[in-house]
């Protein structure tokens, strides 16, 4: 477990890092340590899912001057859903593609509250991008980190 | 014999390909920093930035430079790209670094005018085009219409109207610009002192 909770930690911090850098511009909108904080609570136990989405939430806030700790409620309350959500709907694959879709749309949602306008094309873009990056990020990342 | 000949042969033609890829890099660097050089000779009032990285968000511009108040970077100052169009304002600036809000954050806005025939607020709406704001309808605006804005006696472009339309229960005319600048990929910027 503490092999695969450093290997976590190195994923999202890299993930951080390339949020930060954006080597493809704005034309990819997606985030990667949301996906990361989303491919977490989907893939590890609450307690420690809830520590990283803690930790990294505080790591994307300590950048902004704006968002009082907003990020760390909302990689927070993703993490909640999660959790609440695999209680009821534990080993559903189409349960567990439904979930991240809705905390996909959720995250866009609170976001466009927050900047106080609904960018529509900028949400559907997000949520394709997200979806096929979460995606991969489950075919390939599970791997390494599960060996 | 051969297969190590072979081998090292392998490595060679690596290393090469990676120098090469490396020379591409350094070449489109020095293509920036000379179009740099060139805007800075012409004017010397403009001060250089490199951009840090930005702020990890999908729903927000912002960047960070290089520059921060002991460069003498404040609050409100103007950020041009090297064709000389604007790129956005600097939000906050700390000892060593300051955060640039670009046109198209929801968070950015400036006052600006269309030609000469009126001004108007700039609104940055995320989604590659900007709004202006409070221009009345009986103010002829026309697709093509050149954005701009004056800074001590420099005009400098922002953009041209893209759209225009009149809103049935609003005074206002409800205008779209398409920014000159690529509001997509920032590396670099010059500020106006």
């Amino acid at each position: 477990m503490r092999i695969t909770l450093l290997k976590l930690s190195i994923v999202l911090f890299i993930f951080f890092l390339v949020d930060f850098l954006k080597p493809f511009g704005f034309y990819f909108c997606s985030e990667l340590l949301f996906l990361g904080i989303l491919f977490v609570s989907v893939n590890i136990s609450f307690p420690y899912s809830l520590g990283f989405a803690l930790v990294f939430g505080l790591f994307k806030d300590l950048l902004s001057s704006q968002s009082l700790l907003s990020n760390t409620f909302i990689f927070i309350l993703i993490n909640i859903f999660f959790t609440l959500a695999f209680k009821y709907f534990h080993g559903r694959n189409i349960i567990k593609n439904i979930a991240v879709g809705l905390a996909i749309i959720s995250y866009a949602l609170l976001n466009s509250i927050e900047i106080e306008q609904i960018p529509f094309f900028l949400i559907f873009l997000f949520f394709m991008q997200s979806l096929f990056t979460f995606f991969i990020m489950e075919r390939f990342l599970f791997k390494w980190v599960a060996d | 014999m051969v297969s190590l000949r072979i081998e090292e042969l392998k490595k060679k033609n690596l290393d090469l390909r990676l120098t090469l890829e490396r020379m591409k890099e350094l070449d489109e660097e020095n293509r920036r920093l000379r179009r740099a050089l060139s805007i800075k000779e012409r004017r010397p009032d403009l001060t250089y930035a490199r951009v840090l990285g930005f702020y990890p968000s999908g729903f927000r511009k912002v960047a960070f430079i290089d520059l921060g108040k002991n460069d003498g970077v404040v609050k409100g100052t103007l950020a041009i790209d090297n064709q000389g169009y604007l790129l956005g304002k600097v939000s906050q600036s700390f000892n060593e670094y300051s955060e640039l809000i670009l046109l198209d954050d929801p968070y950015f806005s400036l006052p600006v005018l269309i030609e000469n025939k009126t001004a108007g607020l700039l609104k940055g709406t995320l989604s590659g085009s900007l709004k202006i704001l409070y221009v009345e309808g009986d103010k002829d605006i026309t697709i093509g219409d050149k954005v701009w804005l004056k800074y001590s006696d420099l005009p400098i472009t922002v953009g041209r109207v893209q759209q225009v339309r009149e809103t049935k229960n609003d005074f206002f005319l409800d205008i779209e610009v398409k920014p000159e600048s690529n509001v997509y990929s920032v590396n670099e910027v010059f500020l106006l002192k």
